[in-house]
């Protein structure tokens, strides 16, 4: 699986589908970045939540690099889909823990701070940023060719459920009471993004919890794919 | 006998039943459907093929071919059937057509090669061996998307080809685009590997392949299987088709000719118009090995001029083999007159007016 990781990884880097999403994303933490100092919890939380977008994004564009052609080729040599799906993901992982990288350490070691964060902000930044990526990951896996054949037709209901996943909170307001259960299946970007924000006001246990969730709904978005990989026809 | 089978639900699980020859190596599929969309692609497919075999696909665009070897690759999953393998080794598969992708081919060989798991030196001298063999001599150090449609096609055979002789090797269309000596090569690699028991399926309307190797002929259309002839079959087929050039004056239409429609052994005749400005004619036939002599005596007789005599190295005539004829149906019959196809005359470029 090393091999065929490293394969995906050059070939993603390659074929230059990365570009797009990593140059919006690195614009898009400048600008924020354009003036200091910042507050150090605001800052991070919309950072991460731009690279909950970018990781979205960069997801559906390192699971289609391969053509179906060469993806089934895969398929054959290394004997396994899920092998392939795995490695996959990991491909991917990689490359959003590169960003989370440059988005945490960039406003640091450029002085973008009023000070230095400390010991529970780190862990903070590290932990919100990361279950983040991971939870654009797991949406974007269900907006592959292999489940929406078309681009055109993908990104619009990746863009949607995106933005719905950030106005859960107001949502859940205004739903009757009957569908207050629309409001919990969604991806839980938004509380995601508020603990991080009211990081100094909340308690530690809830932003712990909060995070764990995230992880947990990336992480089965994550099994459900390799799961359904292992049944369905491959893209042909 | 343990067995894998591939059921509906596409889960591979132990069976102890033994449904295979006394060998009990090999592949066997029942009663296989497959819908893709709206269409039925695949519809209650029965194939076997055992160890050392190879089975020829054949068909029109459209008719199953791609869609079953998917199948027997396990890319896509049956609606309804089982199918069951006893086979050891590894599989191959020449897609119909390999993506040009951002790699040189030796890059992309040796990718295959590591991430199936052959070890560095033992790939190293596969890859040597077969771009030797494949010709592909400089094109190892040149990118996918700068090869011509023939070269690039030798990289998608040598990575099907990368997991040794012993398995089963599916190739779509494997000599499409090859030039005549990679043609020879691969047909006869591909017979020695059968030798050593590697089972072959493959799509493939090349009547160098299906002559030399082929040990059952599948035709399919629309999905079902037409026909299934045996080795026997084909070699029973006609004798080799002879292709002649002749000269008439203008105006003296061959086609229409009542002793032409009547001489045996003419497959067809048309009209070449390339030459339309010249006062002659230039005609098109397609005869029979064993009528060749009494045409040749025709034209002359006739007053016309024998330009060439081609013999084409086929013996199978594959247009009646997609209509479900029998391989030998020239050879077996002499000529069926419902098969002769006279035409008047053909356009500039080949087509048929």
């Amino acid at each position: 699986m090393i091999y065929l990781t490293r394969y995906l990884l050059r070939h993603h880097i390659r074929s230059q589908k990365y570009f797009a999403p990593v140059i919006f994303y690195i614009i898009a933490m400048l600008l924020i970045y354009s003036y200091k100092p910042n507050p150090i919890a605001d800052s991070y939380s919309v950072t991460a939540m731009l690279l909950f977008l970018a990781a979205a994004w960069l997801g559906v564009m390192v699971m289609n690099t391969e053509p179906a052609k060469q993806y089934q080729l895969l398929v054959l040599h290394t004997g396994s889909r899920r092998k392939v799906v795995t490695s996959q993901l990991i491909c991917a992982w990689i490359m959003q823990f590169m960003l989370t990288v440059i988005t945490v350490l960039y406003p640091v070691f450029a002085g973008m701070f009023e000070r230095q964060p400390t010991g529970e902000e780190w862990m903070m930044t590290w932990l919100g940023h990361l279950g983040l990526s991971l939870l654009g990951l797991g949406i974007s896996l269900f907006f592959q060719k292999s489940y929406i054949p078309l681009l055109s037709r993908s990104m619009p209901a990746l863009i949607i459920v995106l933005l719905l996943s950030f106005i859960q909170g107001s949502l859940s307001e205004r739903l009757p009471e009957s569908l207050q259960w629309l409001g919990r299946i969604l991806p839980p970007a938004f509380y995601q993004v508020r603990e991080m924000m009211l990081f100094d006001e909340s308690k530690m246990s809830s932003f712990v919890s909060v995070t764990l969730w995230t992880v947990l709904y990336a992480s089965g978005l994550l099994i459900i794919h390799v799961w359904l990989s292992g049944r369905r026809d491959l893209r042909s | 006998m343990i067995q894998l089978t591939w059921s509906t639900r596409g889960l591979f699980k132990k069976s102890d039943q033994a449904t295979l020859d006394s060998s009990g190596r090999g592949m066997l599929l029942q009663q296989v459907s497959k819908r893709l969309g709206s269409t039925q692609v695949l519809n209650q497919i029965n194939l076997e093929v055992k160890q050392g075999e190879c089975a020829v696909l054949i068909g029109r665009n459209g008719s199953g071919k791609s869609t079953l070897l998917r199948m027997l690759a396990g890319i896509l999953l049956p609606d309804t059937g089982s199918i069951q393998r006893t086979m050891k080794g590894s599989d191959g598969y020449a897609v119909d057509g390999l993506p040009r992708l951002p790699f040189t081919s030796g890059e992309y060989l040796w990718d295959m090669g590591r991430i199936r798991g052959i070890h560095p030196e033992v790939l190293r001298g596969r890859i040597r061996e077969l771009s030797e063999l494949l010709y592909l001599d400089t094109a190892i150090d040149q990118k996918l998307p700068l090869l011509s449609k023939g070269t690039l096609q030798k990289v998608n055979l040598i990575q099907a080809l990368l997991p040794g002789p012993g398995g089963l090797l599916l190739l779509d269309e494997p000599l499409s685009g090859l030039d005549t000596p990679a043609q020879e090569a691969v047909v006869s690699l591909l017979g020695q590997w059968k030798v050593e028991g590697t089972s072959i399926v493959t799509a493939c309307h090349e009547p160098l392949l299906i002559e030399r190797l082929a040990d059952q002929v599948v035709v399919l259309q629309e999905g079902r299987v037409l026909r299934y002839w045996s080795r026997e079959d084909v070699l029973q087929a006609g004798e080799p088709v002879v292709r002649i050039q002749s000269l008439t004056k203008a105006e003296e239409d061959l086609a229409n000719d009542p002793s032409i429609l009547k001489q045996s052994g003419v497959l067809s005749l048309v009209r070449n118009t390339s030459s339309e400005k010249s006062n002659y004619w230039l005609w098109d036939w397609k005869v029979v090995q064993k009528s060749t002599d009494d045409v040749l005596r025709m034209i002359l007789a006739s007053g016309g001029s024998v330009v060439s005599v081609q013999q084409e190295e086929s013996q199978l005539h594959m247009e009646s083999l997609l209509e479900g004829q029998h391989p030998a149906v020239y050879s077996s019959r002499g000529v069926d007159p419902e098969s002769m196809r006279l035409s008047p005359s053909m356009d500039s470029e080949g087509r048929e007016v």
